[in-house]
């Protein structure tokens, strides 16, 4: 079905192919594509002239699912759709499910839930910084930052029981408090981190190869990435300060000093510069929480019966942009309707007027630049 | 972008620092594990496969409740049971875990009331025929009662955890 | 030895030609067996370089050490099976790695291993390696044009197209050191350079040691430019299609031109075989393994350059820097009299 679906869209192209024109599938089982991303390239030489994402390949019925299972149930699902940040979908579904149910949640809850939010935002964007690395074809790097988030895990691994896939948050709060010893391991790891990043500095972006490869490739411009709905650093690139834990707080974020980092030209290098910066913010966020994280529950009073009435809307930065949940509730515990909005879907449309006159090593540089994870894209 | 000589000799000096880098690097220890001969040590609440808890005589504690198969979100435990005719209690006879479907969530654990599962650090599953990934009651009671921790208070334990020492089944 | 084999032939009572084609054939396999051995060596080299720099052991269970993992790599490759794609074309295809190959060990017969261990001690040696180095490319071209594969395909093109962009400055900084040597035969380079550091032609020539380097790390597609066959870019280029002993050909000529790259950087700017205490030989192994090492090392410090970066680096620096050398060197060969 879909695949003659796709070939008609091709046939539209080439209605008058030009002889020194190539089709190009680029994916799904293409190296630098994150997963099973196809693009379909019309390209003159290396120079892409045309492109169309074909998405689809990692469809699980997240939203089908959801409305069929008990809220609780759900939570384990949501990790599955961005993956590499389990934490912030997680949160966007949880903070939904509580609006719902008007369930109030423990303040010391909200903290850990910051506290684990932006160590997930440095984990996803450690593994984005390694990736886009080795897109570029810089394989060390890639394996150092591997290396930074593996001993992430760890922490994430003695905290949650899971490396990946946490199913830590609950409606009401979180489900276990931080164990003993937490503090120590978290900010001997920050510290490690900033030794590191300088590292990650020196080898890579202040490389000329890497500025050349980065600098003035995939730009789109302010209102552009406003037209299309991009958000987190795709549209911070394109010097927007838009983040929703400042513009819309959240949870406690409204308690925290921290800045927005924000690119100048919107290219693929402010992108990387915008991430690069957002590990120190996280940094800051996570030192001033473990500093100030008040005593007391971490999980509130729910109802053993959980009622679902109305519908909100609820949205989380995530490292990749902006997760939102709409929920619609009718008096029982599994939600009407659930519907889960991905940054990545977004930002999968602004491929083509970023990537269409660059040549296919600068694809290559666009696809890690806005850090796509095809588990969400798909849902 | 090499227009001008200037931008040779800057790539020149920025790969001799990132040259730099890796070098040092290189004369720094490994940091592998050496993964069947060497094993990291797994903290307590990691989330392995579910097993059934026993008391001191070695009875199972489970009480047939299914709120463990209710609660799970994908349906891979299949519990049956008969009531005594003398004690008039619940006895399970069946309790298949299929670990295929499992994805580890603990969400079950959390369910039980009677600290009657716990969530073991046993990992290594993996094996070449199907029907031996899906656990039978005696197979998950016979893991629990390994259990090198408290088996009681699970709800009061890091993650619903168990230890049950050295991850082979 | 020569001599001695000669005059065992004149007693048997062949010809000279006859005894030339039996030199020939010895001389051939001595080579190749040099380049398989050193090939053997290099790939657990790079796995243990690359793992030492990204922090893992590399590869560590076949034999103690891992030091049997190349035998067991090429056993793999050679049982593997020999995939012909649909649709290629088949003898194109199947000529291809052998021509590579060939590229790659042609360029040894005129290297010199030490004062009279030389294949072939041609007075135009320069010349016949500035004609040799090109010819890798067409069998990349073959590869990509034959596979049928529309990545093997852009590998080709971009292989041919970089060609022209860093086989310019190259041959510029050879001729450079023709005329520091006032010869084109190697064993007269390596000549020039005897009698200690001073003497090698690294210090007179360090702009054309750098266009060298720079122009012969893509002339061998090592990384940071080793755009045809890009892994994250072109899935693996012009030889995505190769599988078994065909991709095996490949790996092991590349590994060849690595070795030949390295002795060249050694020969032409480092003395070659040249040095105290140690027989040339060892004194050609040590420099050659180090250049080896720095490729290496680079290779896993340096993200990818793109392809028309390097078109501009060629033609907007290492054709003007080598041209300027060549002006140095014209003036430094005139002052020094």
């Amino acid at each position: 079905m879909a695949e003659t679906a796709v070939t008609s869209e091709v046939k539209q192209d080439t209605t008058t192919p030009a002889e020194h024109e190539l089709f190009v599938n680029m994916g799904p089982q293409h190296p630098s594509t994150h997963g099973v991303l196809r693009l379909l390239l019309r390209v003159d030489g290396e120079r892409v002239l045309s492109l169309k994402p074909d998405i689809g390949y990692l469809h699980r019925c997240f939203e089908k699912i959801a409305e069929r299972r008990s809220v609780q149930m759900v939570i384990p699902y949501c990790d599955r759709t961005d993956y590499l940040a389990a934490i912030t979908s997680e949160w966007a579904y949880v903070m939904a499910a509580e609006k719902l149910m008007g369930v109030e949640v423990p303040e010391r809850a909200e903290y850990i839930r910051v506290i684990v939010g932006e160590m997930q935002r440095i984990a996803s964007h450690l593994l984005w910084f390694g990736t886009f690395a080795l897109d570029l074809g810089a394989v060390t790097a890639f394996l150092y930052a591997f290396r930074e988030r593996e001993s992430l895990f760890d922490i994430f691994q003695k905290l949650t029981g899971a490396r990946m896939l946490y199913n830590y948050l609950r409606v009401g709060g979180v489900r276990n408090d931080l164990y003993e010893g937490f503090e120590e391991d978290i900010l001997r790891f920050l510290d490690l981190l900033e030794e590191r990043l300088i590292e990650y500095n020196k080898l890579l972006t202040g490389n000329r190869i890497f500025e050349s490869r980065t600098k003035g490739v995939g730009v789109i411009t302010k209102e552009q990435a406003i037209a299309y709905g991009a958000s987190g650093p795709v549209l911070r690139g394109c010097g927007v300060p838009q983040d929703l834990r400042k513009t819309d707080p959240y949870s406690v974020y409204d308690r925290f000093e921290f800045n927005i980092p924000v690119g100048e030209h919107g290219d693929v290098y402010s992108r990387y510069v915008v991430r690069m910066h957002e590990f120190y913010e996280s940094i800051r966020i996570i030192r001033q929480a473990i500093k100030t994280i008040p005593g007391g529950p971490w999980l509130g009073d729910v109802p053993r019966r959980m009622k679902l009435v109305g519908d909100v809307y609820t949205r989380v930065e995530s490292p990749r942009g902006e997760v939102g949940v709409y929920l619609v509730g009718d008096g029982s515990d599994q939600p009407y309707r659930c519907h889960y909005r991905s940054p990545c879907f977004v930002h999968l449309q602004l491929l083509e007027p970023m990537g269409v006159g660059h040549l296919i090593a600068d694809m290559v540089a666009i696809i890690g630049s806005i850090d796509i994870v095809m588990g969400e894209v798909d849902r | 972008m090499f227009r001008s000589l200037r931008d040779f000799f800057s790539m020149i000096r920025t790969t001799l620092i990132g040259m730099g880098i890796t070098i040092r690097e290189m004369f720094r220890p490994v940091i592998t594990i050496n993964y069947p001969e060497e094993q990291l040590d797994v903290p307590l609440g990691y989330r392995g496969i579910p097993v059934l808890l026993s008391d001191e005589e070695g009875n199972l504690k489970c009480v047939s409740c299914e709120l463990c198969a209710k609660a799970c979100p994908v349906n891979c435990i299949e519990i049956q049971s008969h009531r005594d005719n003398q004690t008039r209690k619940k006895v399970l006879d069946v309790y298949n875990l299929d670990s295929t479907w499992c994805m580890y969530c603990g969400l079950c654990v959390e369910a039980c009331p009677f600290d009657a599962l716990a969530m073991s650090d046993q990992f290594e599953l993996a094996s070449y025929d199907l029907p031996s990934l899906v656990y039978t009651r005696d197979q998950l009671a016979e893991i629990g009662r390994r259990a090198i921790t408290p088996t009681t208070n699970i709800r009061e334990t890091q993650n619903f955890g168990i230890k049950t020492g050295g991850a082979r089944r | 030895m020569s001599d001695w084999l000669w005059g065992l032939f004149q007693s048997w009572g062949w010809s000279e030609s006859a005894f030339n084609v039996v030199m020939g054939v010895i001389k051939g396999l001595l080579v190749t067996t040099f380049l398989a051995v050193n090939a053997l060596v290099l790939v657990l080299m790079e796995r243990k370089v690359s793992g030492r720099i990204q922090r893992r052991p590399g590869p560590l269970r076949t034999g103690p050490r891992g030091l049997l993992q190349t035998f067991a790599d090429a056993i793999k490759l050679l049982s593997k099976e020999d995939i012909v794609p649909s649709g290629a074309d088949v003898a194109v295809f199947v000529l291809a790695p052998m021509v590579f190959f060939a590229a790659a060990t042609a360029l040894w017969i005129v290297i010199p291993f030490g004062p009279q261990t030389i294949v072939q001690d041609l007075n135009i040696g320069l010349i016949y390696i500035s004609a040799v180095t090109g010819l890798s490319v067409l069998a990349i071209l073959m590869a990509g044009w034959s596979s049928n594969n529309k990545w093997s395909l852009l590998g080709a093109m971009r292989s041919a197209a970089q060609l022209v962009s860093y086989e310019i400055p190259l041959v510029l900084s050879i001729v450079a050191i023709g005329m520091m040597a006032g010869s084109l035969r190697l064993s007269d380079i390596v000549a020039a350079q005897q009698g200690g550091i001073t003497n090698w032609f690294i210090f007179p020539q360090i702009l054309g040691f750098l266009v060298f380097f720079t122009a012969g790390l893509a002339e061998i597609n090592r990384a940071p430019f080793d755009l045809p066959e890009a892994e994250s870019e072109l899935v693996a280029g012009y030889n995505t299609e190769y599988s078994g002993m065909r991709w095996a050909i490949f790996f092991l000529a590349e590994y060849a031109n690595l070795v030949a790259f390295s002795a060249l950087a050694a020969t032409f700017f480092f003395g070659g075989p040249t040095g105290p205490i140690f027989p040339p030989i060892v004194w050609f192994l040590i420099k050659t393994y180090f250049f080896i090492f720095v490729a290496m090392w680079i290779r896993w410090t340096l993200p990818r350059i793109r392809v028309d970066h390097l078109m501009n680096l060629g033609w907007y620096v290492l054709i003007p820097l080598a041209l300027i050398n060549l002006g140095w060197t014209g003036l430094y060969v005139v002052l020094r009299g």
